[in-house]
């Protein structure tokens, strides 16, 4: 008995003082044209890498490196309980122009030209700091906020930049910055915000026979443009199931009722293996069927949209869930 | 000093001189710290996408869109997005005015004539009003 006591509170204490983790990701290509002085073996990745961890030596935080990340390893990262930061580090654009009905996106895009933007409205209450350093991140990470997305994020730092950036610069400023408020972080809260939500059971499958050119990809699922999950990579004649939730709302339009599976690839000569879904939604009376043309085919490069067919009306009662893990 | 001042003067004369071509977005810098040229890249994204995007009801009338037609333009913005994808995928900037607009003819099927007016009134707007999307 006295044993356990001991095993209890070395535990405890163990967990007391374990260094929280920072996560620096980056997720970069190398220029077209490398700069003056640079060797051919020279990667732009691993320099700014090498600059990160030499700025954050002798830190007391466990620092976790991940270098081409892609967007199912920045949405793992983001809602990961256990890191107090997180850098990402990736070429981004805002545009201007959003009021004609025809409009440039914002782009916050990877290694593997996908642009990951929406990734970041799903971040972990328990993140204090987060630094996107890309080019006119800023606006784009602010329409997230200004959405309602950070809600439960009311301790998150957010730092990033209106304008271009370099990016060596910028990390310096970033980790200056981190290291500031690093002091002023309050205590890690574990109980997890809950929301009430009417579930939606996807199943994506690939078929076994693809187009040879496809692309392996994670998929973003999302709805009325709000994040709602993500599936992994997937091979072909692989299946893979996921509980996702529509937030609780009273009057469901016809156009509300849409989800969109979306690869986040920026090319459209890129043919995604984004395959096809099955949505069952116990709370609501109809079928979810997707986009297709007159011969049956599936619309769609680089996603794809489910429409619900029935009457959106709700009889049932919407349950609480959690987008986040806290044990 | 007068050495690290040599240095950054040779580093600006080639930084001045060196046929860099803007789209490349490298810059030339000089970190004062080590006083030695290291190049930095700018991250700015280039592959952005047009898209067909909300709008609110005075846009709506500035562009001459009636409010019912705009409802179920909205209804349907995913779709005719993905029209759009679809038909960029099949052709490329060779393609004749022709092609594209038999594409279009080909799927206009699948979304409401309302959705394909309002989408043909915006882009009537933006041609005439030589609007440009800016970063």
């Amino acid at each position: 008995m006295r044993l356990i006591q001991i095993i209890i509170i070395l535990f405890f204490s163990f967990a007391a003082f374990a260094s929280p983790k920072v996560a620096l990701l980056v997720s970069l290509d190398n220029p077209k044209h490398r700069p003056l002085f640079k060797t051919k073996k020279w990667k732009l990745s691993s320099e700014l890498i090498e600059y990160f961890q030499k700025k954050m030596e002798k830190a007391p935080y466990e620092l976790v490196i991940f270098d081409q990340a892609d967007q199912e390893t920045l949405h793992k990262e983001l809602m990961n309980p256990d890191n107090i930061a997180l850098f990402w580090i990736s070429h981004a654009g805002s545009f201007k122009n959003k009021e004609s009905g025809l409009g440039m996106e914002d782009v916050i895009s990877d290694f593997y030209g996908k642009n990951l933007k929406d990734i970041f409205q799903l971040i972990h209450p328990n993140l204090r700091y987060l630094s996107v350093l890309g080019c006119k991140a800023e606006p784009i990470l602010n329409t997230i906020k200004t959405a309602g997305f950070y809600e439960h994020n009311n301790e998150l730092h957010i730092y990033a930049k209106t304008k271009n950036i370099f990016p060596k610069t910028e990390i310096r400023r970033s980790i200056d910055d981190f290291k500031k408020k690093f002091s002023t972080f309050s205590d890690i809260n574990q109980s997890c915000p809950t929301h009430k939500g009417y579930p939606l059971h996807i199943t994506r499958t690939i078929p076994l026979t693809v187009d040879p050119l496809g692309q392996e990809t994670a998929v973003k699922i999302l709805n009325r443009g709000r994040l709602l999950g993500l599936f992994p990579k997937a091979k072909p004649g692989e299946t893979q199931s996921r509980t996702v939730y529509l937030t609780a709302e009273s009057n469901y339009r016809a156009q509300d009722l849409k989800i969109v599976v979306d690869s986040g690839e920026l090319s459209k000569d890129n043919p995604q293996l984004i395959g096809s879904f099955e949505i069952s939604s116990p709370a609501l009376n109809g079928n979810w069927k997707a986009f297709q043309d007159g011969d049956g085919n599936i619309l769609g490069v680089t996603h794809n949209v489910y429409r619900f067919s029935g009457r959106p009306e709700i009889f049932q009662e919407a349950t609480s869930f959690s987008s986040f893990d806290c044990n | 000093m007068k050495q690290t001042f040599c240095k950054l003067l040779i580093a600006c004369v080639l930084a001045s001189c060196w046929p860099l071509k803007s789209e490349a977005a490298v810059g030339l810098i000089i970190n004062s710290r080590a006083t030695r040229v290291i190049g930095l890249v700018v991250l700015e994204d280039k592959s952005a996408d047009l898209k067909f995007k909300e709008l609110s009801l005075s846009q709506a009338r500035l562009v001459g869109i009636s409010e019912a037609d705009l409802e179920i333009y909205h209804r349907e913005i995913d779709e005719l997005n993905i029209i759009k994808e679809v038909i960029e995928s099949q052709t490329s900037h060779d393609s004749s005015e022709e092609e594209v607009k038999s594409l279009w003819n080909q799927f206009q099927s699948s979304l409401s004539p309302e959705t394909m007016k309002v989408a043909s009134q915006v882009a009537v707007y933006i041609f005439q009003h030589n609007i440009t999307f800016k970063k």
